[in-house]
């Protein structure tokens, strides 16, 4: 079974971050590869992986991998706000 | 741009090793099945061999696939771990393929050609089990290079 393409913020928030490729893979114990495959949405990661990169990045799962495109990150705050 | 080119370089490779390897075993299964081929053959075989060989490392060390293929679980990732059971799986389904289509050939030969006798010669030439040894452990890595974007030995 084919499953659907989860999105993700993982390579603004390195960038953000100012770590490479090879920094965060050993963070989060995978291989520098992986976090590309992740970063170009060719692959899903697991649950485990998924929260291992969010507490990496101290933000919630559902800010990072979203089942629908990614909005900006600015924007996406500023609607949250607004159903709060 | 760059990993295409690379993927390209790798199904060249792995074009050139197998296609070597089914050369060397036609050329060394005549030699053995007909004692007074010319020496010839033999050179193709024995050069067919000697390409296999040196096709092999770029191909399977020095990409780091062989490694890939062959390493314990525990130490690959979630994807590595996928990617190389896929493979495996993959790899396993053809092997046996290859295997039957080999037997089928030599069953059918042995009927076709006239003058061969299945009782007087052998059918499993020494480099047709090696070759089917190589492809077990080789397919696998032969699949990732076909198919997988980046290699663990190109490094991005």
């Amino acid at each position: 079974m084919k499953g659907r393409k989860i999105y993700n913020r993982i390579a603004v928030l390195r960038q953000e971050k100012g770590v490479s490729r090879k920094q965060l893979a050993e963070r989060i114990g995978v291989n520098f590869q992986t976090v590309g495959y992740l970063e170009r949405e060719e692959y899903n990661p697991s649950l485990d992986l998924a929260f291992r990169i969010s507490e990496y990045f101290g933000l919630p799962v559902d800010m990072v991998f979203s089942v629908e495109p990614m909005k900006l990150m600015s924007q996406e705050l500023l609607e949250r706000k607004k159903t709060e | 741009m760059e990993t295409e080119k690379a993927r390209n370089k790798r199904r060249t490779w792995v074009v050139v090793n197998y296609l070597c390897l089914f050369i060397m075993n036609v050329c060394f299964y005549f030699v053995v099945r007909y004692a007074d081929m010319t020496h010839a053959v033999d050179a193709v075989g024995l050069a067919s061999f000697v390409v296999v060989v040196i096709t092999f490392f770029p191909l399977h060390v020095k990409t780091g696939l062989w490694k890939l293929t062959h390493a314990k679980t525990e130490v690959l990732d979630e994807r590595q771990v996928q990617v190389t059971h896929a493979a495996l799986s993959r790899s396993y389904g053809w092997f046996t393929v290859i295997c039957l289509v080999v037997m089928v050939v030599h069953a059918l030969l042995f009927r076709l050609v006239p003058g061969l006798n299945f009782v007087f010669v052998n059918i499993i030439t020494v480099p047709m089990v090696g070759s089917l040894i190589y492809l077990a452990h080789t397919l696998p890595g032969s699949i990732l290079a076909w198919t997988e974007r980046e290699v663990p030995g190109e490094v991005q």
